[in-house]
């Protein structure tokens, strides 16, 4: 069996438990697959409406449900946990989808030579690139025997030998392996791993980000365009804020007292005003209008008043 | 007295206020079945008919980017706003390529779009392809979006969800492309970089409105009354405190909030003796010049 797959306490065990928990479980969600499938489809949408429901109830009540005084969480956050653990479990069969989803489309690209199919070739190179790297530099800490197990002679090619799964220096003083060298190997697999993804895709993320920089540019010069009295009142306001961050905009008011009323004046203390009495106190409005919003939304979608708006009519 | 009073003001508070505001909201919603309820012109909102009108004219796409969220509140209310836009899309025979960052979104997209179709009578014209999850990785999300953007030629650009340093990029790229743009966001500082890059941006609570603007129906009509009438509470509330406090202040004077923290204090204030950085360049030139 995989060695890091499954070494929590209860698989550990490996007894017949296990695997009778394990079958049952599948059984048990195919039996609930099969019912929704034959289900009507009136009967799904209630089945749905349920569902939401207690879901939502049990979060409601987990908050509403104080912990004592003495920090003691109440019985239902264990149960919420679980039911967390099962969300992550769907979105890891939904994460399939979404590879689905991608090779579909590329697929289709390169079939039918689609205008700018060679991107789509790129994906693919990409996509078999790092998975076969990520696996490459997994597969030990999966598949292969305890590191305090190995001996000179089921020692495995050094290929598979990974700085991260071996890097007890004694271990590999024993097994007669040289040190780790700091610099990259490609004859390690997290090294190629890391290589493309710290030396190629981090780079390509902060050539995306870099590009932010123009784009500000150009937006500022839109927005900044004194077209009518909101404009130009952002214009100002930004002239003043940007004053305020920089010395040479301090010192256009540096002869105003740094003490007594009239210190408000100064550039900085001005700026600092705007932002954080006038702009903060917008932001707190819409902070509220936000979190109200956000309840009535939820109320609407615990209680299945919202559904006409995904799937069909309201139930 | 004192300790309990510590524990069940904090405990109490939010979850009574909490239920109160659930309770106005879901009565109003009642009241909304029987009554015609007004709401006001929101630009952001009208601005969708025009959108998707003037993609059809120009016989291009629209797209419509559902930002970094996962499937949680904000995200799910973009959804709903791209369902709408979808199904006036079917009806003009146009198409909406929806894209997201989150593999559970697409899932539900997915099969939301595909009903969407259904409802209208054009099950046939679904393609796959219009529903693309393209990264889970931030940058890497607006790299492709830029490509589908840049490469589709979009007529209309929508972009509602939850956004960060990326919400510039894509609606750069969208001005770039000619697309005329709508977007909305709770993410509260990608709001100016919106409101700079598109044509109309949806702000704040109207963000919640979208579908009660869109669709008319009467019980998210209800719920948005409800919110407002919340909102007058907590008017209410803040002006109730800012004069109790005040009052309070001026009685005994004493700060209301035992720490410093309430006390707003410039950072460029420096301790005394010591020079700003305009001083310090104003001494360095004076030095310099001696």
């Amino acid at each position: 069996m995989p060695r890091s797959l499954f070494n929590f306490d209860w698989f550990a065990r490996n007894d017949g438990a296990m695997w009778t928990a394990a079958v049952l479980s599948i059984l048990a969600c195919l039996a609930v697959l099969a019912v929704i499938h034959f289900v009507p489809r009136q009967g799904k949408r209630w089945m749905i409406v349920a569902l939401t429901f207690i879901a939502g109830a049990v979060y409601a009540l987990e908050y509403f449900w104080p912990e004592t005084p003495a920090g003691e969480p109440n019985p239902i956050t264990t149960g919420t946990d679980i039911i967390g653990n099962v969300l992550q479990i769907v979105a890891a069969f939904t994460f399939l989808l979404g590879i689905y989803n991608l090779v579909h489309i590329h697929f289709n690209n390169i079939r039918r030579t689609r205008a700018n199919w060679g991107y789509s070739v790129v994906f693919f190179a990409a996509f078999i690139g790092m998975a076969v790297a990520a696996f490459w530099r997994d597969w030990y800490q999966w598949f292969g025997p305890e590191p305090g197990a190995l001996t000179l002679a089921n020692l495995p090619p050094p290929f598979i030998l990974d700085r991260n799964t071996i890097d007890d220096p004694s271990l590999r003083a024993q097994l007669g392996l040289p040190p780790i060298p700091d610099t990259f190997n490609p004859l390690y697999a997290s090294d190629l791993y890391t290589f493309l993804f710290r030396g190629l895709y981090v780079n390509l993320e902060a050539t995306m980000f870099s590009i932010l920089a123009f784009y500000i540019v150009s937006a500022a010069y839109r927005a900044f365009r004194i077209r009518n009295a909101e404009a130009a009142l952002m214009m100002i306001t930004a002239i003043i804020l940007m004053a305020g961050q920089v010395p040479l905009g301090m010192a256009l008011t540096n002869w105003i007292p740094q003490e007594g009323v009239v210190s408000g004046l100064r550039i900085e203390n001005f700026s600092y005003w705007v932002l954080n009495v006038i702009n903060g106190s917008v932001q707190r409005a819409i902070d509220f209008g936000l979190g109200l919003g956000a309840l009535a939304m939820s109320l609407r979608i615990w209680l299945s008043l919202e559904r006409g708006t995904y799937f069909g009519q309201e139930v | 007295m004192k300790e309990a009073l510590d524990y069940w003001i904090p405990v109490l508070l939010p979850r009574v206020l909490l239920i109160v505001f659930s309770a106005i909201i879901l009565s109003r919603i009642l009241v909304a079945r029987r009554r015609q309820l007004f709401i006001r012109r929101i630009p952001g909102l009208t601005a969708v008919d025009e959108a998707v009108g003037r993609a059809t004219e120009m016989g291009r796409p629209i797209t419509f980017s559902l930002g970094l969220g996962a499937l949680d509140i904000v995200t799910l209310q973009a959804l709903a706003i791209a369902i709408h836009v979808t199904r006036m899309a079917i009806r003009f025979g146009n198409r909406v390529i929806i894209t997201m960052a989150d593999p559970t979104l697409y899932a539900v997209t997915d099969e939301a779009v595909r009903e969407a179709y259904t409802v209208e009578g054009r099950p046939e014209s679904y393609q796959v392809d219009d529903v693309r999850f393209l990264s889970d990785r931030q940058f890497a999300y607006a790299s492709a979006m830029v490509g589908v953007i840049t490469r589709e030629r979009a007529a209309s650009n929508f972009m509602f969800g939850v956004f960060a340093a990326e919400a510039l990029i894509l609606a750069e790229t969208g001005n770039q492309v000619g697309a005329i743009q709508v977007a909305g966001t709770p993410s509260i500082t990608q709001i100016p970089f919106f409101i700079a890059a598109c044509d109309y941006t949806i702000i704040g609570d109207e963000y919640y409105a979208g579908t009660a603007y869109l669709t008319r129906e009467p019980v998210l009509l209800g719920s948005l009354v409800g919110q407002d009438y919340c909102k007058m509470i907590l008017v209410g509330i803040i002006v109730a405190m800012a004069l109790f406090f005040s009052v309070w202040h001026g009685v005994t004077g004493q700060p209301v909030i035992n720490d410093d923290q309430h006390i707003q204090v410039s950072p460029n204030k420096l301790p005394a003796g010591q020079l700003s950085l305009p001083q310090q360049l104003e001494q360095w030139i004076q030095q310099g010049s001696s």
